[in-house]
């Protein structure tokens, strides 16, 4: 299908963008890339009256190293965070991370912010900011403001962002030095979003037991889940086996996944518990012994 | 080359049946997979790549010894995706009797299967 007729016009900077917002209403979509938008619009699935296209704000795109960490501008294309040395250096999931999201051609197009505003359940970025508890950049008429990653995903596809407001860009925590990242995921095709995943980031401290951790799943419920009832099960322990196999066991309680054609609940609940085991132990694999 | 490539189509088409394409209807008969993003078809990454082996045998009786050959890749591949499953699955003695097998349902064949107690 071809997408309905839609009004358009190009923003030049964050105040033009809050502005336009502001004029054409909740009718009204910032489109970015398009990687999501734009099938949506074609299918019919939205149908909005107004697109404010923000791909010339240019104040918008850009790699920062913020020291304690990574500041992501929301235009910036997810290729370019992807083979960014600054950005792989801060996060050093990012370049696995992102070649999860789609195929090249997708991330060519398609930014950073656009992928955290759609709020996707089961998408990547959404998921590295709800584990890191990072924070995402919001303007609006009434100025910006700052929000934590656990108040921006509400439910599919919806975040505490008010009509006016625009995402301009995400702030992920670098974690300490000798911190083991991995990414673990079910996708039914390469490419595709993943029917559940699970996020690991895990510090051993010198007595051999885990002094930091951090968790999240996708595709396990409406927004993507902080796993913080495991993340305290395995803080402070050695993590041997068994400890592994009580942390999987808790990941079943803390999720509610939705049934749908490409997996039923159970199977996602079942995979998530698998996924969180092969997320920690590769997490734990590049790790190294923190003093 | 132009049979190979023949094949080679066919049974990608023969993988998408085996593991993927799916039409999937709710109780009052609504499609739910009628757009390519629900109805999955393998693309070139979910391909392998191919190696053939032609037996020739000659058609004597058809004016210039003509054969078809586009659909020798999809009939017998997709029977032979589910053979190579159940090989793999032997010891749990599963079988494969429904398309596309997909991970789910292959999960809760071989969970029945042991708690039958077809598992070694």
């Amino acid at each position: 299908m071809k997408p309905p007729a839609v009004g358009y016009a190009r923003a030049g900077d964050v105040q033009e963008v809050v502005a336009m917002l502001v004029e054409h209403g909740t009718d009204a979509k910032v489109l970015a890339g398009g990687q999501s938008l734009v099938p949506m619009l074609s299918f019919r699935q939205i149908r909005p009256s107004f697109l404010v296209d923000i791909n010339r704000v240019e104040a918008l795109d850009f790699v920062r190293d913020e020291g304690e960490s990574l500041l992501l501008g929301a235009t910036t294309r997810q290729r370019d965070v992807e083979t960014s040395p600054v950005a792989a250096a801060a996060v050093p999931l990012l370049p696995e991370l992102l070649g999860h999201v789609g195929h090249v051609t997708n991330r060519n197009r398609g930014t950073v912010g656009g992928s955290l505003a759609h709020a996707d359940p089961a998408a990547e970025l959404p998921t590295l900011v709800t584990a890191l508890g990072g924070e995402l950049l919001v303007e609006g008429p009434r100025g910006p403001r700052t929000v934590a990653a656990d108040d921006f995903f509400v439910a599919p596809h919806r975040t505490s962002m008010g009509f006016d407001e625009v995402l301009t860009a995400v702030r992920l925590p670098r974690l300490p030095a000798g911190t083991g990242v991995a990414i673990q995921q079910i996708a039914r095709r390469h490419g595709d979003l993943a029917v559940v995943g699970v996020l690991a980031a895990v510090r051993l401290g010198p007595d051999g037991a885990i002094n930091l951790v951090r968790l999240a799943a996708s595709g396990v419920g409406p927004v993507p889940v902080r796993l913080h009832a495991v993340e305290a099960a395995l803080t402070g322990v050695v993590p041997t086996t068994e400890v592994l196999d009580a942390a999987a066991e808790a990941v079943s309680a803390a999720v509610r996944p939705p049934d749908d054609i490409h997996a039923p609940a159970s199977y996602r609940r079942d995979m998530a518990c698998l996924l969180l085991k092969r997320a920690v132990g590769a997490a734990l694999r590049r790790s190294e012994v923190s003093a | 080359m132009l049979v190979d490539g023949q094949l080679a189509g066919g049974l990608a088409q023969a993988m998408g049946g085996a593991l993927l394409e799916e039409l999937v209807y709710d109780e009052d008969g609504r499609l739910h997979t009628g757009s390519f993003r629900d109805y999955l078809l393998p693309t070139a990454s979910d391909i392998p790549p191919f190696r053939f082996f032609h037996q020739e045998t000659p058609a004597p009786d058809i004016p210039g010894g003509m054969k078809g050959v586009g659909e020798a890749g999809t009939i017998a591949g997709v029977s032979l995706v589910a053979s190579a499953i159940d090989d793999a699955l032997r010891d749990h003695g599963v079988t494969v009797t429904r398309f596309p097998v997909t991970p789910p349902r292959l999960l809760a064949q071989i969970r029945e299967a042991a708690g039958k107690g077809g598992a070694r």
